[in-house]
């Protein structure tokens, strides 16, 4: 799942985005420190693969949904995973660019969620150490399906994290956990069914594609410490960060913990809103960071605020459309003159 | 002068999967001259290219360009004297704006970028496609994407142009248009290709590659009325010739 | 398969968009993702539960895309893609809190309803600015400009090679479903035929990522991937990124609806 700018507070798209920076700069690093000058048109055309083999949808039987591939897996079996990750990195750039899917700040969350899992600790640590013993169908399609579920429950575990603590929606922890995985679970086994498929077609059809990359990624293996590094790093810049923002600004951060007293609540809708308001309770993780913010933004003059805010939209959209005719008419005249 | 000439002796090649592509082609080539290359697919016109661009090393048997073999050391330079259009330009044109492929080349050589710009526009100009320098590759037409190929490769100022089917896929007007240009052009050429009557337009010269091996090379339209011969090749009288009184005669 | 074809048209559509030549067009591209890239970080600093304080922000889309002729209807049509997804997890805050904030008449406004406003806004807000930019800007520019912010080369020559060619692998994903479909019998793409469609393009890609890789050392290649000369910053730009920046900021902290309101009600 792409992450949208408008559920990451600043603090957590700046660490993420910082993450992601430290991730692709040693990537780069070590992509142009190998041998194969032939990597870059590689990436190149792998990347546009992937983005257009993602809308190719196949029917799952039995359920009359259909699913298609995400890539990372399959990047980092034909490319090595540094190779894959920048293309991972790439393609997403280019969905949040072109096709608004994805935030540009929160383009950081992305990379690392939907590429930083598959490419350097699903591949390296499951895939690869599961094909060891012997390369054939059925182990492919183990590994294949292990690492993509495994490395898709950390990308959406992660999403859960990243919301939890940008504190931008009022879902709580465990709902939203109980949300996101089931979802990403069939989505992992849509994707490891996928590339297994694929992998296992080219294997057949041209084992040397598959052991040549397999040869070079032995040789370029991701070491235990880069990787313990790079999350280190993340862990980091993201306390860091979030730290200094609510240090800095207490005004609108999701901090506050006070909980009005002596407001009406809206009247409750029966059982269910009162056993999941009390099951919340019970079992909300991060019980400090309560939402029901009103030490932040001034409640009292917020009417007012409505209706400037009104007014200003009219000015603004009056601006605009001024702007268009002025342009429309100056094209008209030069047109005649 | 003799810097522009190109000598093929006894070049063999076998592929990884042991097929014999070619097995002891032989040929010289003067320079400006035009050559044909014909025959059969899978007779052997794309590998041969290949060799003469460096892409593929002989397994047996030599290349010399002006003089200069052709070996793992000597492929800068033979690169910039011998220029290969691919037959899919989608190959050729790998940026994003047709001036930034054309100015790829010789980018790559460190020119200075104003040069860079009086190259490009001159190989735009060449090819008759200025209009297109900003243009994205995927907007153009199969004959305008053929063109900015070329436009890219004349960029390397190359003495010797080699072409592979450059008329396939091509719209009747583009493909005249193309040949008008070709015919224009002072550089050596070898052309591989099926469109006979292209050949006919623009070489003097035709080499007939069979199954590997040089099976005729002569005068392209004492070739091509020989109907025995471009039958045991597996070609076919060129539609201009096949109605003409003189050479169905010929071939009777 | 109408995945395939729209998305080729809102490539083809922000291609010509910033084909362009108008005053924003022209502003150095760096200039423009630093300022998208403020506006963004400014909107997703506000709390959750001002939704008003967030509209002075529209001024900047209003006047960007009309100065750069841009269709902000197109932009709100592109930038729906997002919204299934803010939708679908921000219906659960007016769910889950239920706290009143405020009474506008007799309406209770609670919490939850702010923040879901507030989310909603901010979206729109950051997907619109996001397209402006791009639509604005062009490939070949964006690659200049992340290069320019530091990211690393490497990346910024992927994105450019990757969107040349995902037309193409558009295209032959089509054919190949195409061809499918006509022997489908009104079936989709099962599992097993997966592998083989999806393996045989994979392999045609491979294969051409050789014949490019010739083309590219045919042509000189020799590991660093060349690019153009990059425009200057001028006066303007400086003005555009001075400007905007500190609208933003002022924004940030004056709260220009309420004050504009309070000088209405003031008024009466």
């Amino acid at each position: 799942m792409h992450m949208a700018d408008a559920l990451m507070s600043p603090a957590v798209g700046t660490a993420l985005w910082g993450s992601s920076a430290v991730a692709m700069a040693y990537s780069s690093k070590k992509v142009q420190s190998g041998l194969d000058d032939n990597k870059i048109p590689l990436m190149g055309v792998m990347g546009a693969f992937v983005f257009a083999a993602q809308m190719i949808n196949f029917t799952i039987p039995m359920t009359g949904s259909s699913g298609h591939i995400g890539g990372g897996l399959l990047l980092s079996i034909i490319l090595g995973p540094y190779a894959a990750f920048i293309t991972m990195a790439s393609i997403l750039a280019i969905q949040a660019l072109f096709f608004a899917d994805g935030g540009l700040l929160a383009l950081g969350a992305n990379i690392i969620n939907l590429g930083f899992f598959t490419c350097f600790i699903a591949y390296p640590y499951i895939f690869k150490p599961m094909m060891k013993n012997k390369f054939d169908e059925k182990n492919l399609f183990k590994a294949s399906l292990t690492a993509s579920i495994i490395g898709l429950q950390m990308g959406a575990f992660a999403v859960v994290i990243e919301t939890l603590i940008s504190g931008k929606t009022e879902l709580p922890f465990w709902n939203f956990l109980l949300l996101m995985q089931p979802i990403h679970l069939a989505i992992g086994v849509v994707e490891g069914l996928v590339t297994a498929a694929v992998v296992t077609f080219v294997w057949k059809n041209r084992p040397e594609i598959i052991s040549s990359s397999f040869e070079n990624n032995r040789l370029s293996g991701v070491s235990i410490k880069s990787v313990a590094s790079m999350i280190m790093i993340m862990a980091i810049l993201t306390g860091g960060f979030v730290s200094w923002f609510a240090s800095s600004n207490p005004d609108g951060l999701e901090w506050s913990m006070f909980k009005t007293s002596g407001q009406e609540e809206l009247e409750a809708d029966g059982h269910v809103y009162e056993k999941s308001a009390s099951l919340q309770e019970k079992t909300a993780v991060l019980p400090d960071y309560g939402f029901k913010n009103t030490e932040g933004s001034n409640i009292g003059t917020s009417v007012s605020g409505i209706i400037g805010g009104g007014i200003t939209f009219v000015v603004a959209s009056a601006l605009g459309f001024g702007i268009n005719q002025y342009k429309k008419k100056n094209k008209t005249d030069n047109k005649a003159a | 002068m003799s810097h522009n000439t190109i000598k093929v002796v006894d070049l063999h090649h076998t592929y990884p999967d042991k097929r014999e592509a070619l097995r002891g082609i032989s040929f010289e080539v003067q320079q400006g001259e035009s050559i044909g290359l014909v025959g059969a697919n899978g007779a052997g016109k794309s590998t041969l290219l290949q060799h003469l661009v460096g892409v593929l090393m002989a397994s047996s048997g030599s290349i010399e360009v002006g003089h200069i073999p052709v070996n793992k050391t000597t492929l800068q330079t033979i690169r910039q004297k011998v220029g290969l259009v691919f037959q899919d330009s989608d190959n050729q044109l790998f940026m994003n704006r047709v001036y930034d492929d054309v100015a790829f080349g010789p980018r790559n050589y460190n020119i200075p970028e104003d040069k860079v710009d009086d190259i490009v526009k001159e190989s735009l100009n060449r090819m008759g496609i200025e209009h297109l320098a900003e243009r994205a590759p995927y907007k153009l037409s199969g004959g305008e994407k053929k063109s900015a190929a070329i436009a890219s490769v004349l960029a390397m100022s190359p003495d010797i142009l080699v072409m592979d089917e450059p008329t396939s896929g091509l719209d009747p007007k583009s493909r005249r248009n193309l040949i008008n240009i070709l015919g224009s052009f002072e550089h050596t050429k070898i052309i591989a290709t099926h469109d006979m009557d292209m050949v006919i337009d623009l070489c003097d010269r035709t080499i007939i590659l069979k199954d590997g091996l040089v099976a005729a090379d002569g005068p392209t339209l004492e070739i091509f009325s020989d109907a025995k011969l471009l039958e045991e090749c597996s070609l076919e009288i060129p539609l201009r010739m096949a109605s003409c009184p003189k050479c169905s005669k010929q071939s009777e | 398969m109408s995945n395939i074809a729209k998305s080729s048209q809102n490539l083809r559509w922000m291609d010509n968009q910033s084909d362009k030549n108008t005053i924003i067009h022209r502003i150095n591209p760096v200039v423009k993702l630093v300022v998208s890239l403020i506006y963004i970080f400014t909107i997703i600093s506000f709390d959750n539960y001002s939704p008003e304080r967030l509209i002075p922000f529209i001024f900047y889309i209003f006047i960007v895309s009309s100065l750069a002729e841009i269709s902000l209807i197109h932009l709100l049509k592109l930038s729906a893609v997002s919204l299934p997804l803010i939708i679908g997890i921000g219906i659960f805050n007016p769910i889950f809190n239920r706290e009143v904030a405020y009474y506008i008449g007799s309406i209770p406004i609670s919490f939850g309803m702010l923040s879901f406003c507030t989310l909603f806004i901010k979206s729109l807000m950051t997907v619109i600015s996001g397209l402006l930019l791009v639509a604005t800007t062009g490939i070949n520019n964006l690659g200049m400009a992340l290069r320019k912010i530091g990211l690393p080369k490497i990346f910024a020559v992927q994105i450019m090679l990757t969107y040349r060619y995902i037309t193409v692998f558009m295209e032959e994903v089509n054919t190949t479903l195409t061809a499918h479909s006509l022997r489908a019998n009104n079936k989709g793409v099962s599992y097993k035929s997966y592998g083989y469609l999806v393996g045989n393009i994979l392999l045609r890609t491979i294969d051409r990522s050789q014949k490019i890789y010739e083309a590219m050392c045919l042509r000189g290649f020799h590991g660093d991937y060349v690019t153009g000369k990059n425009p200057k910053i001028n006066k303007t730009d400086i003005i555009y990124l001075a400007v905007w920046s500190s609208l933003f900021i002022f924004i940030r902290y004056y709260n220009l609806s309420q004050i504009i309101g309070n000088l209405i009600i003031g008024e009466f």
